[in-house]
């Protein structure tokens, strides 16, 4: 008995400072984002609340709705692409090669980047005038092309770009269930005659399919709130073709300073993210937390 | 058709054949575009841009010496980062292994449910919590400090790093800890003594997102950050930012990114195993 009320006062001990922290600067600041949504808040002005003015001025302003429109293409596209990519890794490294810690270990520097360090590579690569890529272009007599500063061509580089960062994430999803799956089911799919379309579509896929749907709405989220990724190479432009709600945002708080509309769009983005994030907080809690 | 076919050992050797291609190829893809960039950091200006790419060249470091002289901020700026890396991996260890050690092994199942909060959280998008605390860290004074960064970061690797922990804590039987407490451990005695030295691989694990995410945050610290404590990914986002203004070369740009990269990549390879399993434990669990 003493034990127990013991063992229930040390694990508010242990658990409250945790709580804490994460209540402080993540929970309490964005439920103060979403009532800030629906007030003027802007530094220099009187807070008043607005009801829902903001919403009513997003709702009217025609470059945030072409911002969602290139938000949708910009997830749609690169999450089919990193599942691609990051299928085909995992496929890849299932049989495994000579020295394949160091392939690995490549594979997966592109994730260890920061934005503005893979904004660096690529600004220079696909840079117009001295990129080594619209010289090769060149080479084959091919037109020069405006990578970072033409419509559509710029939300085009920016989605590969950002699957070339990302995909590595999908990889390390994926690889290790892949591994998991035992040999000897492949061994006896061989015996029978099955053939390697066969072996991929009616044992590979289907038993990876749950893991695949985690990952798709792992990087849904994640692409849903990608900034610096996108920010560093083209800042949103040119003429907003690469603006997602997240510079729209940035730009409401930051650059305009209305606080109170930048509140508005992060309380789309929040709901979104929850919407999509019910079932992975589910299934973490379930895997990791619960006690039968 | 028949004169095509191919016998069983052959067609395993193009198999293999085919493979090794496949893999090489996506490796040159993710890398090549990194090697260019570090291999370009020792190459002279002119170097760089004569068009065919060369290979073989002789290395000079004329662009850290410019780095050096002409941008020493950059350093100034790499130093905050270590700091901010530093602090963030003590604190979030110093915070979460005790939780996931209570998560563990003494809630109720009533309390486990306060789990979710954990969890709820992290999914949260990070950017949304700074229209509140940007203004608020204005007001009181805390805006350009390494405090605030390592607390943001903190809260937001808590949760994953308590998940990772929980799970390494589940797999090491109780019956160790119990026996120490018979032979008259304190119960944080016993952890400190038997179980800190098998949590040793989980901390690893842990540590490997804690530091991927502190020394490469380019969101919180482009906002969050000012002059004193501006970190190395904002402070290269800037020089790239006056690239081709006369004063800015690409070669020093190269050396920068080279510096802030490489740290990280040798972690990636030599620690390559915590990070598919932290990828497993703390998010993608089946």
């Amino acid at each position: 008995m003493i034990k127990q009320r013991n063992d229930k006062l040390y694990s508010y001990l242990l658990l409250v400072p945790s709580f804490l922290v994460v209540i402080l600067l993540i929970l309490i600041p964005e439920i103060i984002a979403v009532i800030l949504g629906f007030t003027n808040y802007s530094p220099g002005v009187n807070l008043r609340i607005v009801g829902l003015r903001n919403y009513l001025t997003i709702i009217g302003d025609g470059v945030f709705w072409r911002d969602v429109f290139t938000n949708i293409v910009f997830v749609l596209v690169s999450v089919f692409l990193e599942l691609i990519v990051g299928l085909f890794l995992a496929l890849l490294f299932a049989k495994k090669f000579w020295g394949q810690k160091l392939w690995i270990a490549l594979i997966l520097a592109p994730l260890a980047m920061t934005p503005s360090a893979s904004a660096t590579i690529w600004k220079y690569l696909l840079d117009f005038n001295i990129g080594p890529v619209n010289y090769l272009l060149q080479r084959f007599s091919l037109p020069r092309l405006q990578w970072f500063s033409s419509y559509p061509l710029a939300l085009f580089s920016v989605i590969l770009i950002y699957v070339w960062q990302s995909s590595p994430y999908v990889f390390i999803m994926l690889y290790p269930v892949r591994v998991s799956i035992s040999n000897t089911i492949y061994e006896a799919a061989s015996v029978d005659g099955a053939s390697p379309w066969q072996i991929l579509f009616s044992i590979t896929l289907p038993l990876l399919k749950p893991i695949i749907f985690i990952a798709l709405v792992y990087r849904t989220i994640f692409a849903l709130r990608a900034f610096g990724a996108v920010w560093n190479l083209t800042g949103g432009g040119p003429f907003r073709s690469t603006e997602l709600m997240s510079i729209y945002l940035f730009k409401q708080g930051f650059v305009y300073w209305k606080f109170g509309l930048a509140a508005a769009v992060a309380t789309i983005m929040l709901i979104l993210t929850v919407l999509l994030s019910k079932g992975l907080i589910e299934n973490m809690y379930r895997t990791t937390f619960a006690k039968d | 058709m028949k004169t095509t076919q191919l016998s069983p050992r052959s067609k395993k050797k193009l198999m293999t054949f085919f493979r090794w291609i496949a893999m090489l190829l996506m490796v040159f893809i993710s890398f090549g575009p990194i090697l260019v960039v570090i291999l370009s950091a020792f190459k002279l200006e002119k170097e760089i841009f004569t068009f065919v790419p060369q290979l073989l060249f002789k290395p000079t470091i004329e662009n850290f010496r410019e780095l050096v002289t002409k941008w020493p901020d950059f350093f100034k700026s790499l130093k905050n980062s270590l700091l901010i890396t530093l602090g963030t991996s003590v604190l979030t260890l110093l915070l979460s292994i005790p939780t996931a050690y209570a998560y563990s092994r003494l809630t109720s199942k009533k309390l486990t449910r306060s789990a979710i909060l954990l969890i709820v959280v992290r999914m949260f998008p990070p950017i949304i919590t700074t229209i509140p605390l940007y203004p608020i860290l204005n007001k009181i004074g805390m805006l350009d400090t390494h405090i605030v960064l390592i607390m943001i970061y903190t809260a937001f690797q808590i949760s994953m790093s308590v998940m990772i922990f929980k799970t390494y804590i589940d797999s090491i039987p109780t019956e160790l800890e119990e026996q120490a407490q018979i032979d008259g451990c304190s119960r944080f005695k016993a952890f400190r003594k038997i179980m800190m030295p098998l949590l040793a691989p989980g901390t690893v694990t842990a540590l490997i997102y804690i530091i991927l995410f502190s020394w490469n945050d380019f969101d919180f610290a482009y906002l969050m950050t000012g002059t004193a404590t501006v970190t190395g990914p904002v402070k290269i986002a800037e020089l790239l930012g006056i690239i081709g203004q006369g004063a800015m070369k690409w070669g020093t740009i190269f050396a920068a990114s080279t510096i802030q990269m490489v740290p990280i990549l040798i972690i990636i390879w030599i620690l390559q195993g915590g990070i598919i399993e932290g990828y497993k434990i703390g998010a993608v669990k089946e």
